[in-house]
């Protein structure tokens, strides 16, 4: 009787259980069913999928007042559109409106839009690249794709470049090949705007002080000017996220490597990397730079709450912030509302004209768990090259590298925004004043960052720190390089 | 030979309903604990980053954690933490039991007071608000440099102080053990008590005589529901310090989570479901070593 009663009890578990895997079924087998599913509802518009199109004759882009390629949206039948990014409150504000102004066009395509933070972003995604349930249009980034080209989570999408489906004969072919992956030289990603290093800096604050902030600054001159900021109001600076590779990728252009990071290893020798942690340990032995204990007690991760724009003490705040240009409209949104103008110029460097260089600020991707895949290509064309898209995306995400949206949005976009012809200028300026950007990272460097660089930055923005930075130089090499070797 | 019986009368069966009746929950303890669990014991003998297949690499996760310096940091602040904050909350959890438990009019009023940093207590925007109060410019050092004039800019979130913030949060938040105690409090026999005032023991004697002895299997179940609550905190450390400065307060969960889902870089799931293994028998070492006491010092009728 008892084993009957466990019989019938297991037979239930496993009905129930099967039951369940059923139901996600769908999702975890998405590439049949986004063949499926096309075809069943735009059986009449035999719209040409865009691999059946001959590679070498580009179709007739749709007659659609977006520009969207060659594939009708509208036949797409009711569906919603996955769209994931992170960022900031302007860029999910500016996306939302772009995709809005989409959807007002093709009732019929619908957005599910999820807007992080960096930090939640990619865990977030992560585990959606598990399951299978990524949104059809992902945000990525220029130092990681790779990454996600080689888990397959990537749609390759070189034959809808070579059908016309999405026509990026607009872009220059420079910024094309930064979304090539280094394996297999296809397109997995598209350049959503241009951006470059920046210091964003408190132009009101100085301007009081009657500091005069040159660009091109060497790291000595950036020094005098953060002293003197520090004697005569208190305020100082916040170096700079410190689980990041940007400012030692920075320095290491500087002494003319072209990148910091390498298949085998880090570029920088012990010694570079020493006086890399001298420059910290002086400052915060001269009080101008904020220390380990003054960073955990700001915010740093969201721009409103960053120490240029917040904090009601001098002690808490910062004259500049290390960032990106395309940031600097989310930086100076949150100064304006505290009153604060805000002024922009090149990160400080012994060499800034070979550090500095002009980069995809991010990328649109589209990823393989897309059940549209020709939808989602048309809406990533929509993004890239449609003028009203990009005036209604405000140049946030970088200066659009499609040359005649650029130039067809400056006049519409620099009325509601006043930033933008002053980053426009910075771009041109650092055009002149920079060299070539180094390749896309390898893995292991993101293992760099949160292990090895968060933790001896700490250290070294410690005043009680009982390293030197001679030992700081030493163990950042032998750590990263064991990481590479381990990978 | 015995009888077929319908299915009704199966179902009948006192043992096959209290299975059917319990079906949800054994079905989501194997969906939701069995199943992952065993996964992640497998995961922990992999390199799996979650994009990728996982790979067999046997031991090395577990010999790698112990030659891992921040493995070593967070499991000490894991354990300062929870050695000290929770027998801190207990006790607090116990004063105001004492206090509340004689019944005047607003002692229900006071009891849902002193309740409610518990139920929001694990929540996002106490955690935000905990963050705001002890910023340098903050309301703490608003209110203390009032009485200490020196106090205006203190920095909190130093190396020694930051994991104080968090003490402080998880005492604040006695409420469940705190109600706990009263129920037990109002389960003592007062002919006990009025025993004890005929032998001429004083309130202080009652205390230590009557009353804490017969709520020692409370003080026990509280210490052993907390510790183990201290040893899985996640949030705070995540949310207030994002276990700055220099991981002062790197909580052994955030470790775990920076493992399993990096900021940058490919997920070391693999190791990360080895920290939690390591976890596990860390928990169970600990609560072994509490019951093993239990014998000593807890008062069993």
């Amino acid at each position: 009787m008892k084993r009957k009663a466990i019989s019938i009890l297991m037979a239930s578990v496993l009905a129930l259980t099967l039951a369940a895997c059923g139901g996600s079924t769908p999702a975890a087998s998405a590439e049949p069913a986004a063949e499926a599913a096309p075809a069943e509802e735009a059986a009449p518009a035999e719209a040409a999928p865009a691999e059946e199109a001959a590679p070498a004759e580009a179709a007739a882009p749709v007659d659609s007042e977006l520009v969207v390629g060659t594939y009708d949206p509208a036949s797409a039948g009711d569906v919603t559109v996955g769209f994931g990014w992170w960022g900031n409150q302007v860029r999910d504000e500016v996306t939302k409106a772009a995709t809005d102004y989409f959807t007002s066009v093709y009732p019929n395509v619908k957005f599910n839009l999820n807007a992080q933070t960096w930090n939640d972003y990619w865990a977030q995604m992560t585990s959606f690249s598990s399951s299978d349930t990524l949104p059809d249009l992902m945000q990525q980034d220029y130092a990681y794709f790779e990454q996600w080209v080689e888990a397959g989570d990537l749609l390759d999408l070189t034959p809808y470049v070579e059908s016309g489906a999405l026509d990026l004969s607009k872009l220059p072919e420079s910024i094309v090949d930064t979304g090539r992956s280094a394996t297999d030289g296809h397109i997995y990603a598209v350049c959503a705007g241009m951006n470059a290093p920046a210091l964003s800096y408190n132009k009101t604050l100085t301007d009081e002080l009657g500091i005069e902030i040159p660009d091109n600054m060497t790291w000595d001159q950036f020094v005098d000017i953060s002293k003197e900021i520090y004697e005569k109001s208190g305020v100082g600076v916040l170096f700079h996220n410190l689980n990041s590779e940007n400012p030692i990728t920075y320095y290491a252009r500087g002494l003319g490597h072209g990148a910091l990071f390498e298949a085998e290893g880090v570029t920088v020798t012990p010694e570079e990397m020493e006086k890399f942690y001298q420059r910290l340990q002086d400052g915060v032995k001269d009080g101008w730079l904020f220390s380990t204990e003054k960073c955990a007690s700001v915010d740093m991760a969201t721009i409103p709450q960053s120490p240029l724009v917040f904090g009601s003490d001098p002690s808490v705040r910062s004259w500049c912030a290390f960032n990106f240009s395309n940031q600097y409209v989310a930086f100076a949104n949150a100064a304006e509302a505290d009153g604060i103008e805000l002024g922009i110029t090149s990160w400080p460097e012994d060499n800034p004209t070979k550090a500095n260089y002009l980069k995809p600020s991010q990328f649109f991707s589209v990823t393989t768990d897309t059940q549209n895949p020709d939808l989602a290509v048309a809406i990533l064309n929509y993004l890239i090259n449609d003028p009203q898209a990009n005036t209604l995306l405000r140049a946030e995400r970088g200066i659009p590298a499609n040359s005649e949206v650029a130039a067809a949005i400056a006049d519409e976009v620099s009325k509601t925004d006043a930033t933008y012809p002053i980053i426009v200028n910075y771009l041109d300026f650092v055009a002149e004043n920079s060299e070539t950007i180094f390749p896309p990272l390898p893995a292991y460097a993101g293992t760099v960052n949160t292990d090895v660089i968060q933790h001896l930055s700490e250290e070294a923005l410690d005043p009680a720190t009982s390293e030197t930075p001679a030992t700081l130089g030493q163990a950042f090499v032998d750590e990263a390089n064991a990481i590479a070797a381990d990978y | 030979m015995e009888k077929k019986r319908s299915l009704r009368q199966r179902l009948g069966d006192e043992h096959v309903a209290g299975y059917i009746f319990s079906l949800p929950f054994i079905i989501g303890f194997l969906m939701f604990m069995l199943i992952p669990m065993v996964m992640s014991l497998y995961l922990s003998f992999c390199k799996y980053d979650i994009q990728n297949p996982a790979t067999f690499i046997g031991l090395k996760n577990y010999i790698d954690i112990f030659h891992d310096k921040s493995f070593w940091k967070a499991l000490r602040v894991t354990c300062y933490y929870a050695l000290i904050g929770t027998p801190l909350k207990v006790i607090f959890a116990l004063i105001v039991a004492l206090i509340l438990a004689r019944d005047t009019k607003l002692t229900g009023f006071y009891r849902a007071a002193y309740y409610l940093p518990s139920i929001i207590g694990g929540s996002v925007a106490v955690a935000i608000l905990w963050r705001r109060m002890f910023e340098p410019t903050g309301t703490i050092n608003a209110i203390l440099s009032v009485v200490f004039p020196g106090m205006t800019n203190f920095n909190w979130f130093g190396e020694k102080s930051a994991i104080w913030v968090l003490i402080v949060l998880t005492v604040w938040q006695f409420g469940s053990s705190m109600l706990i105690f009263l129920s037990a409090l109002k389960q003592i026999n007062r002919e006990l008590y009025e025993a004890a005032m005929v032998d001429g023991a004083n309130k202080w004697k009652q205390f230590w005589k009557v009353t804490l002895p017969l709520l020692t299997p409370t003080v026990f179940f509280n210490l052993v529901q907390q510790t183990i609550n201290s040893f899985l905190a996640f949030t705070q450390s995540k949310l207030i310090t994002d276990g700055q400065p220099k991981d002062s307060t790197l909580f052994y969960t955030l470790y775990v989570y920076r493992k399993a889902f990096p900021n940058m870089g490919k997920s070391q799931m693999g190791y990360a479901s080895a920290l939690a293994w390591i976890m596990l028998v860390i928990i169970s070492c600990v609560t072994a070593l509490l019951f093993w006491s239990r014998s000593k010092w807890v008062y069993e009728d």
